[in-house]
């Protein structure tokens, strides 16, 4: 089957000018429900951005129109990261959804999302009825932990350089608080940006779910996130429509030179199938 | 070649307010390989990237001649934290019509990653389209790390390329990496106080140490190594899928290509960076390239205390400055501009 078109562009969303790619199902196979994919942070988006590329590509296939798109202050979206915070990037998953809606016709919006973007994708769907499904990869125990580990690398940057011996996490959020800013690994945090991580950290694994849910982790045995397994675990107990599937390959978000997760992909797009969220017509 | 894809039309839509004045582009493009015979399937598929064109005039004169970003095989076209998107940004406000995309198999390329040795389809079709949209008749390349050595080892197939920045290009076969590594690490650690307060009170292992290093001599100095086998640590960290920078001709490709080239080169050089360490010793070492920098043809600078990446804002300011100074070099012996 020949594959389906896609599509670069840029869109207006929450004020800003952002980047999206398009992904439409094979010709013959209509796509009456289509997903938005939400990446994840740092360089862990430019480390998974071909292998993410390539599972949407498999989504296509399997019938479902996927919008990737790039949040403000990342990727080739406007604006730098330090200008940035996740509650406007909340509204831009919202814009994201629209402009899916418009490109493709789709009565319905999925959301997929990896790392801290599932985590985005759950609170943007949550408390919603009409959400057809949600595809989280390996979601964050917290939004608050992460930030606090992330900032925790210009440490031991500046450690590696003989420099900043004395240096805390507690520093840093400090001079954050003080409208600071922290370089890290190449990336600017600022106070927005660490509030609104800290502000939304309370969300980042709800006690209900809005719509059947596929929950994928990835890595080796011992390197399982527990509390997401836990959490996953609790839901499933109380009735969630949760199915989660743990895979062993590695944690490609953070790996170089990996270009595709072929088994993630296929499970994920095997589960899409499988719920129906595409049909095949004639044509 | 295909079509260029431009900005939403919001009207089509119908769901967005107009976008801010638009200097960047997202674009897409086919690759054409009936110039060089079947390339494995790439033929036809897409690839895609962001065109960042001057929103203000330049300067009087000549147009500056456009720039073409090409990746490094682990990355996005956006670059390591941002770093691509970030300098394009940057010689887009200079007046510099500047493309950054991704090669097959890379970020949003269609079809299969094939190795910084195999990125010519890619690298002319995103050149083929850069000058379908402006109107020059060359353009300069910009590249970082084995971007560098697929420009390398394209350019002087290509004489649309005028010039080229090469920022750190990887050369580490495993003879280059050891070698650096006994310079750059090994020589300076025994100068080190703490080496040998360590060494004084056991806190070093000495037959690890003196077995590593053996083992390093033996690969620096002693000739090539067999080739490494299936799911070896040094090949798989080696960077190419098919382990193609564990092999010894990598720095033969890169150096013997900017010397094929025959025209400027000017390669920024990062001093916290063994693999831009490691090209520096190439480089100065003699033979044709210590000739071609005598001549000028060749030349190099260095963005004092960055890494291999440029992750601080203050080398990304100095890659910068340093990109526009070699730029403008360039284009007093360059007439680019049709």
């Amino acid at each position: 089957m020949e594959p389906g078109r896609e599509e670069v562009f840029f869109f207006e969303g929450n004020g800003k000018r952002l980047l999206g790619f398009l992904h439409l199902p094979p010709k013959g196979k209509s796509s009456a429900q289509g997903v938005v994919y939400c990446h994840p942070f740092a360089e862990e988006k430019n480390l998974s951005h071909a292998v993410t590329a390539r599972a949407a590509r498999r989504l296509a296939e399997a019938g479902i129109a996927v919008l990737r798109f790039d949040f403000s202050g990342c990727g080739d979206s406007e604006g730098e990261l330090d200008q940035s915070d996740a509650s406007a990037w909340l509204a831009e998953i919202a814009a994201a959804e629209q402009v899916l809606r418009a490109k493709t016709g789709v009565k319905q919006v999925g959301f997929w999302g990896l790392r801290s973007g599932a985590n985005l994708a759950l609170m943007h769907a949550q408390g919603r009825r009409d959400v057809p499904f949600l595809i989280l990869w390996q979601p964050l125990p917290g939004l608050a932990d992460f930030l606090r580990i992330f900032l925790r690398q210009s440490i031991s940057t500046a450690l590696a350089k003989g420099q900043g011996a004395k240096l805390t996490v507690k520093d840093l959020t400090k001079r954050l608080e003080e409208g600071g800013v922290v370089e890290v690994i190449g990336y600017p945090i600022g106070k927005r940006l660490y509030e609104s991580f800290m502000a939304l950290d309370a969300r980042a694994l709800p006690g209900e779910l809005p719509c059947p849910t596929y929950m994928l982790t990835v890595g080796p045995p011992e390197m399982a996130p527990l509390k997401v397994k836990n959490w996953a675990a609790s839901l499933q107990a109380a009735g969630a429509p949760l199915e989660a599937l743990h895979d062993e390959s590695e944690p490609f978000w953070d790996r170089y030179w990996r270009w595709d997760a072929p088994a993630p992909a296929e499970a994920t797009a095997a589960w899409a199938v499988a719920r129906g969220t595409s049909t095949a017509v004639a044509g | 070649m295909g079509s260029a894809v431009s900005d939403m039309n919001p009207s089509a839509t119908g769901v967005n307010a107009p976008v801010t004045p638009a200097s960047e582009t997202a674009v897409e493009f086919r690759l054409d390989d009936r110039r060089v015979g079947d390339r494995g399937g790439l033929e036809g598929r897409g690839l895609f990237g962001i065109l960042h064109q001057p929103s203000r005039p330049g300067p009087a004169g000549p147009e500056p001649v456009p720039v073409l970003m090409v990746n490094g095989g682990p990355q996005a076209r956006i670059g390591a934290h941002r770093s691509y998107v970030q300098i394009a940004r940057h010689l887009a406000g200079l007046g510099y019509t500047v493309l950054r995309f991704d090669y097959a198999g890379l970020g949003d390329g269609q079809g299969d990653f094939v190795g910084y040795n195999k990125a010519a389809p890619s690298i002319r079709a995103a050149l083929d389209f850069l000058l379908s949209r402006v109107p020059a008749q060359g353009a300069y390349l910009w590249s970082l790390c084995d971007g560098a050595a697929a420009s390398s080892v394209y350019a002087p197939h290509d004489a649309r390329i005028l010039a080229m920045v090469l920022s750190n290009p990887y050369v580490f076969s495993d003879q280059v990496r050891s070698q650096t590594y006994i310079k750059h690490y090994y020589l300076q650690r025994v100068m080190e106080k703490d080496f040998w307060v360590k060494a004084v009170t056991g806190g070093l292992n000495p037959f690890k140490v003196i077995g590593g290093f053996t083992e390093l001599f033996r690969k620096a100095f002693m000739g090539k190594r067999k080739a490494p086998a299936r799911g070896d640590a040094t090949a798989a960290n080696a960077g190419a899928p098919d382990g193609s920078f564990a092999k010894a001709d990598v720095k033969e490709e890169v150096l013997g290509g900017v010397c094929r080239f025959g025209k400027r080169v000017h390669f920024l050089l990062s001093t916290d960076d063994l693999t831009a360490m490691g090209f520096k010793d190439l480089l100065l070492g003699g033979g044709e390239t210590a000739r071609l920098l005598k001549t000028g043809q060749l030349s190099y600078s260095e963005i004092a205390g960055s890494d291999h990446t440029f992750s601080t804002p203050g080398a990304k300011a100095e890659v910068c400055a340093q990109t526009r100074a070699a730029l403008e070099g360039f284009s007093k012996t360059v007439q680019g501009r049709s």
